[in-house]
């Protein structure tokens, strides 16, 4: 640790001291309903910052807090009610999981930013465009806002005598960085307002790759040392975390930040750097729920550089999360994203593709339960299926109805304009139109949950009913119905003698390449109402628990309330096989015709990564897995014992960090279910 | 031919180099006094019930005309919970190099090791078997017990050796294995004039195999063999007692588990011997 005090001053959260609710009357400034939603919410964005006070933590670097807890919404709660009432709304309302083009905006400025949108308003307002006025009128009042809103920070660095401080920024956001130091200043400045407007899951993006020439430079003209750029990477990776707690999501931790780091940039040149290195070594330091580190492989990556991301994986943080380009980018590019686009890849707040810049998506709009399909299927048409095949193709029909019901559910869609993300956005000022409108690319994306649970029911199904005969389906449909009473040898042989997917043996995998292709052609073709198409995923999110509520027993065994597993992985009552089958397994499924993102997640024991030697095999593993062509992959390093600990006696186990579906979190924070979940996961040992 | 297998564990860490996968064969002729492994001594199949899930249903002993279940005394396929299973699964050579090589690429990278138990009083299993994984690299982890012909034979096809060594006295061989070491210092003794390379494993046991006197006893008695052994000195780890519950034993070791534990490698390394400790 380089700068131990200031760490242990979050450690304490004394920061939290400053806070403060936001004062309620300033709110009338941006609830007229007369003026335009995107008018307000700048109105909105400003009075938040007018109310913010400047406050430097001693030791601090990287400045910018937030001391005014969440601002009431621009919209009463009638006139939302009529907006939901015409409109699908995603999740909250507001603009989540994109990334924005920070690079761009911290070597252009602030100011440059400004006098492009005064000139765009000119033409705007010669056009009489109506719409394009308030939305360019918006994001330079935003910008304003923000400038005031550091040259306030600056007066405060220069009235406490942090000379440092106050010239940074007397630059930026003003002017392009110039200095390591400068950047990683201005995207905190850009980060924290985005939170400010009320954007969430603002991830971090490809931060290696635009931020390591500011610190390359600086090493080269000696203006820095490595020693110096590291405490400020720390201080810049502890500014992810002083206002995360009152960030937006399922649960604590749920909050987007992620961080990608290495592979290719546009021009197909390895990224990984001297800083993509530093940010793992930092991570491992600093042992916080974020930024969540991400790492970009492909066959093509040393073997060195697993070791150094197995290093930090040993620390328990879930970090980092392996996406493969080999896999990614053409997947991308046949879903139409352009090459160079398709290169840029980001994760969104989770594992969802997203494309810095140029992509305005919704990656998580909705989420198809693949077990729920198969049960539809059963009930339905078990009994009149002549054979195995002729019932895959009703599992098919399932899945597809299943498909539809989620493209019709999400039409009309409305999203909170947001001015100041779309300045950092590539065209939208150029188009005089907010992001939250639509970009480049518009596609929605839809997870895929339960798939193992599915692809062992078909299992069981194909084996017992149509091979063996041994089971008839009004038997089986009882047996799911009673949730197994009275069916003790059925149940045993379902959950736990046939296999599994994760097992290695064909039929599940079978399985789950029929049902991932089918939920894939299901979605072919069909378009958004913004032009964009529907990227089937891998992903569970949250689903592994709603969606398994929402079914009976399943033929695989699984009793009924029982969960999934999580994301693209062996269902949680599978014992599997062990590590090579699971990766063997999901590395043999379509998975690049279901690109929307979602990673074979696996638990190894914390003792696994106790030795040199292990690190070694988990980093061989991880390199096996990509070079086999597996997409994406994260790995928790757990010990169930302090897990079970940690909740019969959380005050105990405050800081103790877990991997939940695409995020790092506090454990004794969390839900007990899930909690339970990530208990009840296979946890692979030495 | 076919064997008695109970457990096959993929991504084994500490049982030779690489990415590998343990074959575990039940049955051994020694009875260690701190066997971390119950479930290899017998070499028969027998019942192992996890008692933390056992709800006393009392399903297990519905009578059932099973297979499986045959001299069992219950049924070992009706259990909600699974806790009553059966120890040990008898395994053709093709059904086991099949669930092997179904991990290929990965044991390329590393191999498979047979352990047990005592591995080679299934030596003509593990022949037949590893005739059948061809460019596999091979490890077995052995007592070491064995009559000296099976044991030379059974080696010739092994790439990684791991042998045991617990204790150098005779006697105190006998009164914490049940065996005496004859056989075993034997069958270590050609390996070291052969020129082959190996490890020796020493179980570090309070106050058993611990002590300076069969340390440096062990360490003399390798002395030969110092340019082609590697000894590797294995700490004890408390055993919890549930896994010998489990297959209907008790747990009760004749020594102190808590005591120190003497880690000392100066015996080896003063003899040119390179030695470890994990």
């Amino acid at each position: 640790m380089k700068n131990q005090a200031l760490y242990d001053y979050y450690l304490a959260h004394k920061h939290r001291d400053f806070r403060k609710p936001f004062r309620e009357e300033d709110a009338k400034a941006f609830r007229d309903p007369a003026v335009p939603p995107v008018k307000r919410m700048a109105a909105r964005l400003r009075a938040l910052l007018d109310q913010e006070t400047p406050v430097i933590l001693p030791g601090q670097k990287i400045v910018f807090l937030r001391t005014v807890t969440a601002p009431p919404s621009i919209f009463a709660e009638e006139e939302w009610e009529k907006i939901r009432s015409g409109h699908f709304i995603h999740e909250l309302g507001y603009l989540s999981n994109l990334s924005a083009d920070y690079g761009a905006a911290i070597r252009t400025g602030l100011l440059r930013r400004r006098e492009e949108i005064v000139s765009r308003l000119e033409k705007a307002r010669a056009a009489r465009d109506g719409e394009g006025i308030d939305f360019l009128e918006a994001a330079l009042s935003e910008i304003d806002a923000v400038r005031a809103f550091a040259a306030r920070y600056r007066a405060r660095a220069e009235e406490e005598g942090l000379p440092e401080i106050a010239r940074v920024l007397s630059r930026v956001p003003d002017h392009p960085a110039e200095s390591f130091y400068e950047a990683l200043q201005f995207f905190r400045i850009l980060h924290y307002t985005l939170w400010a407007e009320g954007e969430y899951h603002n991830t971090a993006g490809r931060f290696d790759l635009w931020a390591w020439p500011y610190l390359r430079r600086d090493l080269e003209r000696g203006e820095l040392t490595e020693d110096r750029a590291a405490e400020l990477l720390e201080d810049f990776f502890l500014s992810f975390n002083w206002d995360s707690d009152l960030y937006t999501g399922v649960q604590l931790g749920d909050n987007g930040q992620s961080m990608m780091l290495g592979g290719v940039d546009a021009a197909g040149n390895d990224v990984y750097n001297p800083l993509s290195r530093m940010c793992l070594e930092t991570s491992y330091e600093l042992k916080l729920i974020d930024p969540k580190i991400n790492l970009r492989v492909s066959k093509n990556t040393p073997f060195e550089r697993y070791l150094e991301a197995t290093r930090l994986t040993k620390a328990g943080l879930g970090f980092p999360q392996y996406s493969n380009d080999d896999v990614v980018i053409p997947a991308l590019e046949r879903l139409g994203y352009g090459t160079e686009d398709a290169r840029n890849y980001t994760v969104a707040a989770c594992w969802e593709f997203i494309l810095p810049g140029v992509a305005a998506e919704v990656v998580n709009i909705g989420a198809l339960s693949y077990p729920k399909a198969v049960q539809k299927a059963v009930y339905r048409d078990l009994r009149n299926a002549p054979d195995y095949e002729s019932f895959l193709e009703r599992v098919k029909d399932a899945v597809r109805e299943e498909a539809e019901d989620i493209v019709e559910s999400v039409k009309n869609l409305y999203i909170i304009p947001a001015p100041f993300y779309s300045v950092l956005m590539d065209g939208c000022v150029e188009r005089a139109r907010d992001i939250s409108l639509g970009n480049k690319y518009n596609n929605f994306g839809i997870h895929g949950t339960g798939l193992s649970t599915a692809a062992d029911s078909l299992e069981a199904v194909r084996t017992l009913i149509f091979e063996e005969r041994s089971l008839t389906p009004a038997e089986l449909i009882d047996a799911m119905e009673k949730d197994f009473a009275g069916y003790e040898l059925l149940l045993h042989r379902v959950r736990y003698e046939l296999p599994k997917l994760g097992d290695g043996e064909p039929g599940p995998r079978e399985a789950a390449a029929f049902l991932m292709n089918a939920f894939a052609s299901s979605l072919e073709g069909k378009r958004n109402e913004r032009g964009g198409l529907f990227r089937p995923g891998t992903g569970s999110a949250m689903f592994y628990l709603r969606h398994a509520s929402e079914i009976d027993a399943s033929p695989d065994g699984r009793r009924k309330g029982e969960p999934f597993g999580t994301n693209f992985s062996p269902s949680l009552y599978a014992k599997s096989a062990g590590p090579f089958s699971v990766i063997g397994d999901f590395t043999a499924l379509p998975a690049a015709k279901t690109i929307n993102g979602g990673p074979l997640t696996m638990e190894f024991h914390s003792s696994v990564f106790r030795t040199d030697e292990g690190i070694d095999r988990v980093a061989r593993l991880v390199k096996l897995f990509v070079d086999k062509g597996g997409h994406q992959l994260q790995l928790n390093s757990i010990n169930r014992e302090r897990l079970l600990e940690a909740q019969a006696h959380p005050e105990e186990h405050k800081n103790l960090i877990v991997r939940i579906w695409g995020w790092s979190a506090y454990f004794v924070e969390l839900d007990k279910a899930y909690q339970d979940h990530l208990i009840a996961r296979q946890e692979f040992d030495e | 031919m076919t064997g008695l297998v109970f457990d096959v564990k993929e991504f084994a860490l500490h049982d030779g180099s690489g990415l590998r996968t343990t074959v575990f064969l039940k049955g051994c002729p020694l009875r260690c006094a701190w066997c971390h492994n119950p479930e290899g001594m017998r070499p028969v199949r027998e019942i192992a019930r996890d008692l933390k899930k056992c709800r006393h249903c009392g399903l297990c002993r519905t009578p059932c005309d099973h297979e499986e279940c045959r001299d069992l005394g219950v049924c070992v396929k009706i259990c909600p919970e699974d806790a009553v299973r059966a120890v040990g699964k008898v395994m053709t050579p093709e059904e086991l190099s099949r669930r092997l090589l179904k991990n290929r690429e990965f044991l390329e990278e590393g191999g498979v090791t047979f352990s047990g138990g005592e591995p080679l009083l299934q030596a003509g299993f593990i022949r037949e078997t590893a005739a059948l994984l061809p460019g596999i690299s091979l490890a077995v982890e052995t007592s070491a017990h064995i009559d000296p012909e099976i044991f030379r034979r059974a080696i010739a096809g092994i790439d990684e050796i791991y042998a045991d060594l617990k204790l150098i006295d005779p006697a105190l061989h006998e009164k914490w294995t049940g065996v005496r070491n004859d056989l075993i210092l034997g069958n270590l003794r050609r390996l070291m004039e052969s020129g082959r390379i190996f490890t020796v494993r020493v179980p570090l046991i309070p106050g058993v195999t611990d002590t300076p006197e069969n340390l440096s006893g062990i360490a003399s008695f390798l002395e030969p063999g110092r340019r082609t052994v590697r000894v590797e000195l294995i700490p004890y780890n408390p055993v919890t007692g549930a896994k010998y519950r489990s297959v209907g034993r008790e747990y009760r070791p004749a020594f102190d588990e808590k005591a120190p534990l003497r880690k000392d490698l100066s015996p080896f390394r003063e003899k040119g011997i390179a030695a470890v400790a994990y």
